[in-house]
């Protein structure tokens, strides 16, 4: 047997480098996956979280992080094993008719999420006097031209700068001064009022962060990055920074809220009343920030969403299609951007369309249709023919059925209590 | 005499199987074919029930297949080809269900990734049935979704059997185990247009399995991106492999491009989404592209 021999210290910088090239060429696919989940229907969801009901509900944000970071894990797992995003990865496996379902799931939680984004978009504008009539079909019309002409990216590192504004909501969190027992016991001791309201805000909480485009995004994602199993022990890094990162964001705006409108009894009906928990930090000026943060946040989620839900079709039709083939190339591609983009354009554009009735809801649908997406994760991760060595087994695969069954009975008791 | 129409495999799919004494022995699970010709019969049937294969028989007991399948053994002589767990399968055989059925496939003469919808099976005049073409158009697939009229509405997208290649785990190995393949039969640009498609695993197992300087000029001949992904996945054996096949000039360019660092650029989200074409330039003509010159 020979014995390794010891790395010099040149080498242990080489080493160290080596190890974060790798990690930065795999990082992305979690971490921006994850942060997108804090767009303007999160951001809202969250808001009234800490608004109606303060620290008491911060355990589901903590359950919701933990599942987050379990099952973008799993998609990314099973992307690199299988080579396929999760809607071609169910037909293959399932046949055609569950995978078409799970198809259409997904297609309505989608175009529902863009919705909200175009919503948020609409919000944000109108913090600024500009009309939702002009905003959205401009932002709508613009994003795809540069979606769809590929040359979106160029501007992406823009819009995730103006979402970071997010950020700020860890620093007004601490200027709040909020009462850290009561957030603590919050997010650890968990407290249920057995109300509709408190159901309904919980389910979407869980839907906005865990949502059903989220872990079809980042399966696909990594199949598009081309990772390969070398890489998975990096992404998984990435994964877990990402839902943190989501978590920690999402923890702050509810103490933020929590800490000011809570206590004063203030009721959030608009994007306006949520960019109230901005003052302490930035003063007038909060209104400005929160628009600028929602307005990059939803163009970005604006640009993905469709786009996402193009490829999830293509690739159960099988339809080849990719942002260099042109209309031409890939009709059925570039027509469902637009058909999903078109149709959220024209949801958002009728009149009386309550936005902020829109966001949460969308993000109740959402957690409704994840259900059954969790279970064909689950499952697919079982299947030894599909996943090989990389199959979920013992503890793990325990694991994930915990979180079905809390996110189950999560909708259980929402639909006993609404019917009741 | 005319010749039989083609049909589709689904249409076969779960037609009830009976044994010569009357006993229903399951359902059609599977087919199976040996891939070593370009049109190969089905050669076993595959019985049991749900998804689980519980006997594989020889094609040549099917004696007729219209709304059930009628073997001329009884139950006993069924329990003969009994396989479990799993169907114990030769070298070369396939499931058409499990290992075409719904995954996707390269065309390698149109050049584009597609899924099956169904297989196209001919009748031939000794009751053999030779695999023909898939079919990766809407309208099987909306049939077997359950929209039968709106599927009759559109024509079959028929992809020759020999001429396309399967990306499931057995089927991709068992075609590249095969020598006389369509895939070895590309040429380098050919080659090059097929990488891109593949997932990474799958592509450095095509370049592994092509002779050296065939496999060096189509990563030469390959989008910068894809090629040094796959240079990078490469073992440093394979590598020298590929580099004592490649000409002189091409052994220097791989060389190089080994050495480069991998760019850690690949974390924008919607640059993604895109298949990494090989350059429509000449390889020969223009020296590979510098990281800045990617889109």
């Amino acid at each position: 047997m020979t014995a390794t021999p010891p790395l010099t210290a040149s080498g242990r910088v080489r080493f160290r480098r080596a190890r974060l090239v790798a990690l930065l060429s795999v990082i992305g696919p979690g971490l921006l996956a994850g942060l997108s989940d804090d767009d303007p229907p999160g951001i809202t969801v969250y808001s009234i979280l800490g608004t109606e009901y303060g620290y008491e509900l911060l355990w589901v944000l903590l359950i919701s992080t933990v599942a987050l970071i379990a099952f973008h894990s799993l998609g990314a797992r099973m992307g690199v094993v299988t080579g396929q995003g999760l809607m071609g990865l169910i037909r293959d496996r399932y046949g055609p008719r569950w995978g078409g379902a799970a198809l259409v799931l997904l297609v309505l939680a989608n175009l529902g999420t863009t919705c909200a984004e175009l919503a948020g978009v609409a919000a944000g504008f109108e913090l600024f006097g500009i009309s939702r009539y002009l905003a959205v079909p401009v932002v709508t019309v613009g994003v795809s031209v540069l979606v769809l002409g590929g040359r979106f990216h160029r501007i992406e590192h823009f819009l995730m700068a103006l979402a970071a504004v997010f950020v700020a909501y860890i620093a007004a969190g601490f200027v709040t001064q909020p009462d850290w027992g009561a957030a603590a016991m919050g997010l650890f001791v968990p407290r249920m009022p057995l109300t509709p309201e408190a159901i309904l805000i919980v389910t979407a909480t869980v839907g906005t962060t865990l949502a059903p485009w989220g872990l079809s995004f980042i399966q696909s994602y990594a199949v598009d990055k081309k990772l390969t199993v070398d890489d998975l022990r990096y992404e998984r890094l990435d994964v877990v920074i990402g839902s943190v990162l989501t978590g920690v964001i999402g923890f702050f705006v509810v103490v933020t809220c929590a800490a000011t409108l809570h206590v004063r009894g203030v009721h959030v009906d608009s994007a306006a009343d949520a960019a109230g928990a901005l003052a302490p930090l930035a003063g007038s000026f909060a209104r400005s920030l929160f628009a600028i943060g929602i307005i990059g946040a939803a163009i970005l989620a604006s640009a993905v969403l469709p786009l996402s839900t193009a490829y999830s079709l293509s690739e159960f039709t099988g339809q080849e299609g990719a942002l260099d083939d042109g209309f031409r190339g890939a009709p059925f591609f570039y027509g469902s951007y637009l058909g999903v983009a078109g149709l959220a354009l024209v949801i958002v554009l009728l009149p009386g369309t309550p936005l902020i009735g829109v966001l949460v809801l969308t993000q109740v649908l959402n957690a409704i249709l994840l259900l059954p997406l969790l279970v064909f994760m689950y499952l697919l991760a079982r299947d030894p023919q599909m996943m090989g060595h990389y199959r979920v087994r013992g503890g793990s695969a325990a694991f994930y059925l915990v979180i079905i069954g809390l996110v189950a009975s999560c909708l259980a008791a929402l639909a006993i209590l609404t019917a009741g | 005499m005319a010749a039989d129409p083609p049909m589709f495999l689904s249409r076969l799919l779960g037609l009830p199987v009976r044994s010569s004494d009357g006993v229903r022995v399951g359902r059609v699970v599977d087919m199976t074919v040996l891939y070593d010709i370009a049109h190969p019969n089905v050669h076993r049937l595959g019985v049991g029930r749900g998804h689980r294969i519980r006997y594989l028989l020889p094609w040549r007991l099917v004696q007729t297949y219209d709304d059930e399948v009628s073997l001329p053994v009884d139950r006993m002589g069924v329990s003969a080809y009994a396989t479990a767990p799993d169907p114990n399968l030769e070298d070369r055989e396939l499931l058409l269900a499990w290992d075409v059925l719904d995954t996707q496939v390269v065309d390698l003469v149109g050049r584009r990734l597609s899924r099956v919808s169904d297989v196209l099976l001919v009748p031939g005049t000794h009751g053999e049935l030779e695999v023909a073409a898939v079919d990766v158009g809407a309208g099987s697939l909306l049939r077997r979704m359950g929209f039968r009229r709106l599927g009759d509405r559109f024509r079959p997208v028929a992809v020759d059997w020999a001429e396309l290649h399967l990306t499931s785990r057995r089927g991709h190995l068992v075609q590249l185990a095969t020598a006389d393949t369509a895939l070895h039969r590309l040429d380098a640009s050919e080659l090059a247009e097929l990488l891109p498609r593949l997932s990474a695993d799958r592509a450095v197992d095509v370049v592994r399995s092509t002779h050296p300087s065939h496999s060096a000029a189509a990563l030469h001949a390959s989008h910068p991106e894809t090629r040094r992904r796959l240079l990078h996945l490469l073992t440093p054996q394979e590598l020298q492999r590929l580099i004592d096949g490649a000409s002189p000039t091409l052994a220097r360019l791989l060389t190089e491009l080994h050495a480069t660092p991998t760019p850690a650029r690949r974390y924008l989200r919607t640059s993604g989404w895109r298949i990494r074409r090989p350059p429509k330039a000449p390889p020969e003509a223009s020296p590979p592209a510098s990281d800045g010159e990617r889109s």
